[in-house]
């Protein structure tokens, strides 16, 4: 017998899923289900019933945080789909901050993720990404993070803890001084949209079991919540982070960049690594407000 | 209406019509939740395999697949497990050492608990001696029987990339398993009859 069909036999009697568990995963989907049927709906008499273009590849997560405690209230969120390619000028409102930003038309396309929705309706996060190695560990990352309600945009919470004033400047000294992380740059003062943000890099130098990313924010019970990223903060990725302070919410924007492909170690060519950071860079600067 | 036939179908349906993707949830469920329950115990399956279908789901424009969904929702599941893969390989390794598999419950088979238990604690030592992608192209190979071609969509890596790491595997599985020939051969022998 083969050594790997041994593992056939590996806790093979476990029992069948209770009729409960399967109600409850089936009543989860069907509430993304509704809810993306309900959008679905919208956008057809929005538009006239005009299909819509499906292609693949990749996903921009945001999350927005408040100012003032110190943790999000664990509460029900949903995944809500959002049409599958991020191209050209998009506007988004997250937690009532209203901004726009363009994604450049490139040959490996970036992708809407699915973007979250909690109570009456309010965008929590969304997050948009590419693959430039692979497909679903997403090398290349860009996400907004930020917490509803004055919770705490969290970089990895296990290792950054609670201790942080609810200013901008409190929270990107925080970022810079992220354990497991080498500052590159910053914090310093950059002016995007005509608002000033404050810019920190870093490179993950250790693995401190932030999972699935460094800036993952929180994580209420059975949801996917904050910036749902299958894939990890490798040693090695870099992580660029602008804070605004807008109308006392801040905006947390993150953007990920990887040179391996986190679960086979492909490297992502250099070519394609440098792209991916000056599309990253031109999404930024194209950020409006209002 | 009719019902699609093939999960392709379904899901393309799933892109006018969102409601057909539950057809996709009814027929793979108890398979990828058995996935799960084998790899990371019944309370993680429970959680994972609904996130799973969710974000499946959200995701469903970018499937590529032509027949079944199946390798692609176990790598979704794959994937989503990475977050507790410190977790896993922590049980696995007290299961090596004890020999009791705290995430057996007693709805599981108790010839399963019981006969099985031996050689399973061998085969969780050397699961926990293996790398995370080398674990987890072994198990989707033997959990979820998945080609290696099927994995390698699943996983969304070459196949060449997957037999490299079966290689691998299968090296760590003859050091760590030398020693329980006496099992395998209990085993060898239960299969024949």
């Amino acid at each position: 017998m083969d050594e790997l069909d041994l593992f056939r036999h590996f806790r093979r009697g476990v029992a069948a899923p209770s009729a409960d568990t399967r109600r409850r995963a089936s009543g989860r989907l069907l509430s993304v289900i509704e809810e993306a049927s309900g959008r679905e709906q919208r956008d057809r008499s929005r538009f006239g019933g005009r299909p819509r273009r499906i292609v693949a590849l990749a996903a921009v997560a945001v999350v927005v945080v408040g100012a003032t405690s110190a943790f999000a209230t664990v509460r029900e969120l949903f995944f809500v789909e959002a049409k599958p390619f991020a191209r050209g000028k998009l506007t988004r409102t997250v937690d009532g901050v209203r901004f726009s930003l363009t994604v450049p038309k490139t040959q490996i396309r970036w992708e809407n993720g699915p973007h979250e929705i909690g109570g009456r309706g309010r965008t929590h996060s969304l997050f948009i990404s590419k693959s430039t190695v692979g497909g679903q560990a997403a090398e290349a990352v860009v996400f907004w993070a930020g917490f509803e309600g004055g919770g705490l945009a969290t970089p990895c919470a296990k290792v950054l803890g609670s201790a942080i004033g609810g200013s901008s400047a409190d929270l990107a000294a925080a970022v810079a001084r992220a354990p497991g992380t080498k500052l590159v740059n910053g914090p310093r003062r950059v002016t995007i949209g005509g608002r000033a943000a404050t810019h920190v890099v870093l490179s993950v130098r250790e693995d401190l079991g932030c999972e699935p990313g460094y800036f993952f924010s929180w994580r209420p019970r059975n949801v996917c919540a904050g910036a749902c990223w299958l894939s990890e903060s490798s040693v090695g990725n870099t992580i660029r982070v602008w804070i605004f302070d807008v109308g006392g919410t801040r905006l947390f924007i993150d953007a990920e960049t990887r040179k391996h492909h986190a679960g086979t170690g492909e490297a992502v060519p250099r070519r394609v690594h440098r792209e991916v950071e000056q599309e990253i860079t031109k999404i930024i600067e194209s950020i409006r407000f209002g | 209406v009719l019902e699609p036939s093939s999960d392709a179908e379904c899901l393309a349906r799933s892109l006018r019509e969102p409601t057909a993707f539950e057809l996709i949830f009814d027929r793979h469920f108890d398979a990828v939740h058995r996935y799960l329950q084998r790899r990371a115990g019944l309370d993680l399956a429970d959680e994972l395999a609904a996130e799973t279908f969710a974000l499946a789901f959200a995701r469903r424009a970018s499937c590529r697949a032509r027949e079944s969904v199946l390798p692609w929702l176990y790598g979704i599941a794959t994937n989503l497990l990475h977050r507790h893969r410190r977790a896993e390989r922590r049980q696995l390794r007290a299961y090596s050492r004890s020999g009791v598999d705290r995430w057996s419950t007693p709805e599981d088979e108790a010839a399963t608990r019981v006969d099985g238990s031996l050689l399973d604690a061998r085969l969780a030592g050397a699961l926990a001696a293996m790398r995370p992608r080398e674990r987890d192209a072994l198990l989707l190979y033997a959990l979820a029987d998945l080609s290696y071609v099927e994995i390698a969509e699943a996983l969304d890596v070459p196949v060449g990339t997957v037999r490299t790491w079966l290689h691998r595997a299968r090296l760590t599985a003859q050091r760590e398993l030398a020693g329980a020939e006496a099992d395998i051969s209990l085993l060898a022998t239960q299969e024949l009859i």
